[in-house]
């Protein structure tokens, strides 16, 4: 299903990301969407757009609610610009990520604006126990903060623990930023995304 | 030979002879006709002519200018236009003469019956006239004239919002995460 999603949108800037709900490496993201939603139940699969503007979850009609969550967010503008590299160090990855304020409200801790990498492996075709091609294998995270004003840009350094048993010609990496619109509660939502060219 | 009776009446008469040339009676006869030929002929190609003459006429004199002669307050962009045409149905070229100084120069000659001036400026008095050709004769018409307006054109700027400033070098990436349990 992912998959061929993944397919239709070829030549769109789409990327779609499997997470492994149980890996405990991945649950920063995954909890602090948790917390967002305010807990309940969840049914797999989870899935969310844009940091959990979007969200579905359980049964449904998966095809035509998954393309509408992509096709909104790929009818918005992007609200940030985003320079990024990434360095292997040792097993672990270390980013450089330069981020420009465009959404027009400050960023900062106060809205929960947090700039992130994800880091993911690619595969020819869904590897064991993979439901797709490109499998999350660890988040790093960094908070906003002091506050960025709009229009304003900083730098952020983001590093990885260290991989094990991972496919390093395979890994990719996205960072995104992304905030929470009303402030200390809500869904959060993001700003912009980018890829990632991973130096080893 | 007559039988005569006395000396008087005996006289000896005159032998009169007629040269006979049948070859140059026959000249006579032929250069007549053939002049003859010659008078007919150009009396008919004369007349051809003449009724020739008189079966092409003229095209229409070029009339009802727009803008109408000494308009004033014209836009710097104006199209000129005017009647023509040609009572025969003549195909009709039109000489169009254009500029600030009188008589105006001629500027195009076209098959319409619309031109339009660039480079106007504000403020001027221009003269404009235009000649009427099907080929075999010619109308012109009068010369017309025109005042461009005093006030220079307004440029609109319109607000240019770069709501989507990113997005001119780098689309929105879109994230679709799936959270998934191990098969």
């Amino acid at each position: 299903m992912v998959e061929q999603l993944s397919q239709d949108y070829a030549g769109q800037p789409v990327l779609f990301l499997e997470h492994d709900v149980d890996d405990p490496t991945l649950s920063a993201r995954q909890w602090r969407w948790w917390n967002a939603f305010g807990g309940g139940s969840v049914i797999l699969p989870m899935v969310m757009v844009d940091s959990g503007n979007h969200i579905s979850n359980g049964p449904e009609d998966f095809d035509t609610k998954y393309r509408a969550m992509v096709d909104a967010s790929l009818a918005r503008d992007p609200q940030a610009e985003i320079v990024a590299s990434g360095q292997r160090s040792g097993d672990a990855l270390h980013f450089d990520v330069q981020v420009t304020n465009r959404s027009g409200v400050t960023l900062g801790s106060s809205n929960g604006s947090t700039v992130w990498a994800i880091v993911y492996e690619e595969y020819a075709a869904p590897g064991p126990g993979r439901l797709t091609n490109r499998f999350v294998r660890v988040v790093a995270s960094t908070s906003v903060s002091p506050d960025l004003a709009p229009d304003a840009t900083r730098a952020f350094t983001l590093g990885t623990p260290a991989l094990s048993g991972v496919n390093w010609g395979g890994l990719r990496a996205i960072v995104l930023v992304d905030y929470r619109p009303a402030g200390s509660s809500g869904a959060y939502d993001m700003l912009q995304a980018a890829s990632v060219s991973v130096t080893q | 030979m007559s039988e005569c009776t006395n000396h008087k009446e005996c006289r000896a008469e005159p032998l009169r002879t007629k040269p006979y040339r049948p070859a140059l009676r026959l000249w006579v006869v032929a250069s007549s006709l053939v002049f003859l030929l010659i008078v007919v002929f150009g009396l008919t190609l004369t007349r051809a002519a003449r009724a020739f003459e008189v079966e092409n006429q003229a095209p229409y004199a070029p009339g009802a200018p727009s803008p109408a002669d000494g308009a004033t307050d014209v836009s710097l962009n104006p199209v000129l236009t005017w009647s023509g045409g040609d009572p025969d149905g003549d195909l009709v070229t039109y000489t169009v003469a254009f500029g600030a100084g009188t008589p105006p120069p001629v500027v195009t000659t076209i098959t319409g019956t619309a031109y339009a001036p660039t480079s106007l400026i504000t403020g001027t008095h221009y003269y404009w006239q235009v000649g009427a050709s099907d080929g075999l004769s010619q109308t012109v018409g009068s010369v017309w004239s025109f005042t461009t307006t005093t006030t220079a054109p307004t440029v609109v700027y319109l607000p240019l919002v770069l709501r989507n400033y990113p997005s001119a070098v780098t689309p929105r990436l879109v994230i679709f995460e799936a959270f998934m349990r191990d098969t």
